[in-house]
């Protein structure tokens, strides 16, 4: 099953996500994100993080994990390529995410993403799987 | 994008486009632009959000939106809203993610003769010399504590610094220092963003740009401006980093729970508000103010070190190259000011995003220097092609709130503009034209191509066409640095 795909949308960046289950969803989308930030392949998965985030809805959550995520990689500088999500409902995330820190002799930044928007955003559950969309700021 | 109503738009002349008052919308829409480029306009959904933003409590006579119009996060950019200060709301989206992006212009007494051998090196140069470019470290060092009176103070810490002159701030809208600026209201990760960023230009559409006037239209306001033909300019244009965007973050969340507290229905989550006088309404310009101010002391900085890349290049004395600042104006930012409604001098919160403040001759928030003409606006186009200075007006005073254009809209999407632009060698393509770029990746290149604008000179002669700005000089790119 393909993990995600982006979109055009005027000045920025959309991704859409796709998963069997919310926390694959979840999952996904994160690495949508480290993937469109940098090259994942030279990024080790030797430091974890633990990230817990609290939303008002599952649109709400999916912005707070990704903008979570976001800051986490300016300050201190982290990039992670795996995430197990241990707990997901509709308003609260929990999740482990395995990575390193930004090592500029080893890591390029691909694409300045400057924030997470709620423009459009969705989180949607069908028969074939889950869903997700949300537009970058980039 | 999803399918919707088309918005139905009226022509009031050839430069204006009236949104009619439907369903919820609490005033008409104006947009002012050109039959032809109408047909852009059509294609996104900008006409909605300015209808959108019509639905907002508050808003005073009309949503307008300008000639550079495109698709925003809630409101469009190229939007322009007033709110009643007592009774109106404040929107996080009305203002932008990059707070106080703006723009600065500079003079000098070096003229196109006096570069022209040594353009390749002032490029080479001044790209070493300034930081820029995706999430790049700053020279400065910055505890906290220095970084909370850089928020309180703006330009002014600049100053005091070392960066640049007193007469400076003169010439800086707001002296460049916004009142009311509340670090305590500020997020610990706007901080941490904020701290290794300040003195760097930043990425995307970001630039520093030497050029030289190209056309003189109105020589009267151009002698009080200090421009003449041929002269050697500078741009900087470059907002609040990673600190506004955290704001605007922080605020947004806050707003969207405001909403859902007060029950508020809007037709877009990204119009989320608060009422001005509402708490949350009064920390988002607190934080949106130390934004701002960190904006300004960002910008005094990037001019000075301009300043001295040219200084010792060409062995010039400050007095010598007198590359003094002509005016720095925001086109991201929410302000308060006086305006006439409906036949009586209210105070209304003047939202404007990717819009730019245009006070007539006469206005005391003028500089004393160009009181008698008017303030000057500030119109960067894009790498390729030209830029504009015009002169604030009295119609624009009755019309939009004292505003005119901001610059030039996108037309492309970044991924279009990158696909457009691969292979093609972009670097010797600007240079036949003329243009030395330097910047830190080839992707930004791309994507700041110039056919990913809109042709700014059509979105100047819209505004001076309606009359709300007048065209004072064309300036043409030379050398320009990117992130």
């Amino acid at each position: 099953m393909k993990r995600y795909e982006t979109f055009d949308h005027t000045a920025d960046m959309g991704i859409r996500v796709f998963g069997r289950t919310g926390e694959e969803v979840f999952a996904n989308a994160a690495y949508a994100l480290f993937d469109q930030l940098t090259d994942l392949r030279k990024v080790g998965d030797r430091a974890t993080q633990e990230i817990s985030v609290e939303g008002a809805d599952r649109e709400d959550l999916l912005i707070r994990w990704l903008g979570e995520l976001l800051f986490l990689s300016q300050s201190p500088g982290f990039l992670f390529k795996e995430f197990s999500i241990l707990h997901l409902d509709s308003n609260c995330l929990r999740a482990i995410a395995r990575g390193e820190i930004f090592d500029p002799s080893r890591h390029r930044f691909k694409t300045e993403i400057k924030a997470v928007t709620y423009h459009q955003v969705e989180v949607k559950q069908e028969n074939k799987g889950w869903e997700a969309k949300v537009i970058l700021d980039i | 994008m999803s399918s919707q109503e088309r918005i139905h738009l009226e022509k009031i002349d050839e430069v204006r486009w009236r949104i009619p008052r439907t369903g919820k919308m609490r005033v008409h829409g104006v947009i002012y632009t050109s039959e032809e480029m109408l047909r852009d306009i059509n294609l996104d959904e900008s006409p909605k959000q300015v209808a959108n933003v019509a639905h907002l409590p508050g808003i005073q006579k009309y949503s307008l939106a300008m000639p550079d119009i495109h698709w925003g996060y809630g409101f469009p950019i190229g939007g322009v809203a007033a709110f009643d200060w007592k009774e109106g709301v404040v929107s996080p989206g009305g203002v932008g993610y990059d707070i106080n992006c703006g723009t600065r212009l500079l003079r000098s007494n070096l003229f196109r003769q006096d570069l022209r051998p040594r353009i390749k090196e002032l490029a080479d140069v001044l790209f070493e010399s300034i930081p820029s470019g995706v999430g790049s470290k700053g020279a400065l060092r910055l505890s906290s504590q220095e970084l909370r009176e850089v928020l309180k103070k703006g330009a002014a810490w600049a100053v005091e610094n070392g960066y640049g002159s007193p007469e400076d701030l003169d010439r800086t809208e707001d002296q460049g220092c916004m009142e009311g600026a509340d670090p305590g209201v500020v997020s610990d990760r706007a901080m941490e963003r904020g701290r290794p960023q300040l003195g760097t230009l930043g990425s995307g559409n970001h630039f520093l740009e030497v050029g030289y006037v190209e056309e003189i239209y109105d020589p009267e306001v151009a002698r009080v401006f200090g421009l003449e033909k041929d002269q050697v300019t500078v741009f900087i244009h470059s907002g609040s980093r990673g600190f506004g965007y955290q704001v605007c973050d922080d605020f947004l969340k806050k707003m969207g729970e405001r909403v859902r507290q007060l029950g508020l229905e809007l037709p877009d989550r990204q119009l989320a508000c608060d009422f001005i006088h509402d708490r949350t309404g009064q920390e988002y310009l607190g934080g949106m103010a130390c934004a701002a101010n960190y904006a300004w002391a960002n910008r005094q900085m990037l001019m000075h070190w301009t300043r001295e890349v040219l200084q010792r290049l060409f062995r010039m004395s400050p007095r010598d190259l007198g590359m003094h600042l002509i005016y720095d104006v925001c086109h991201n930012i929410a302000k308060r000011e006086f305006h006439t409604v409906e036949g009586e001098k209210r105070e209304v919160c003047v939202h404007r995003k990717g819009a730019t403040r245009a006070f007539p001759p006469g206005h005391p928030a003028v500089p004393k220097v160009y009181r008698e003409v008017g303030q000057p606006v500030l119109i960067p186009g894009d790498m390729g092609r030209y830029s504009y200075v015009l002169v604030g007006t009295e119609k624009a005073m009755e019309e939009t709130f004292g505003s005119a254009c901001h610059g030039a809209g996108r037309v492309q999407s970044r991924t279009q503009a990158k696909k457009a632009g691969k292979g093609r060698p972009l670097h010797r393509e600007l240079e036949d034209r003329g243009v030395y770029v330097r910047a830190a990746s080839r992707t930004t290149l791309a994507e700041e191509a110039p056919e990913a604008y809109k042709d700014v000179g059509q979105v100047v002669e819209v505004v001076h066409q309606a009359g709300i700005s007048r065209k004072v000089a064309k300036l043409r790119p030379w050398a320009v640095v990117k992130g």
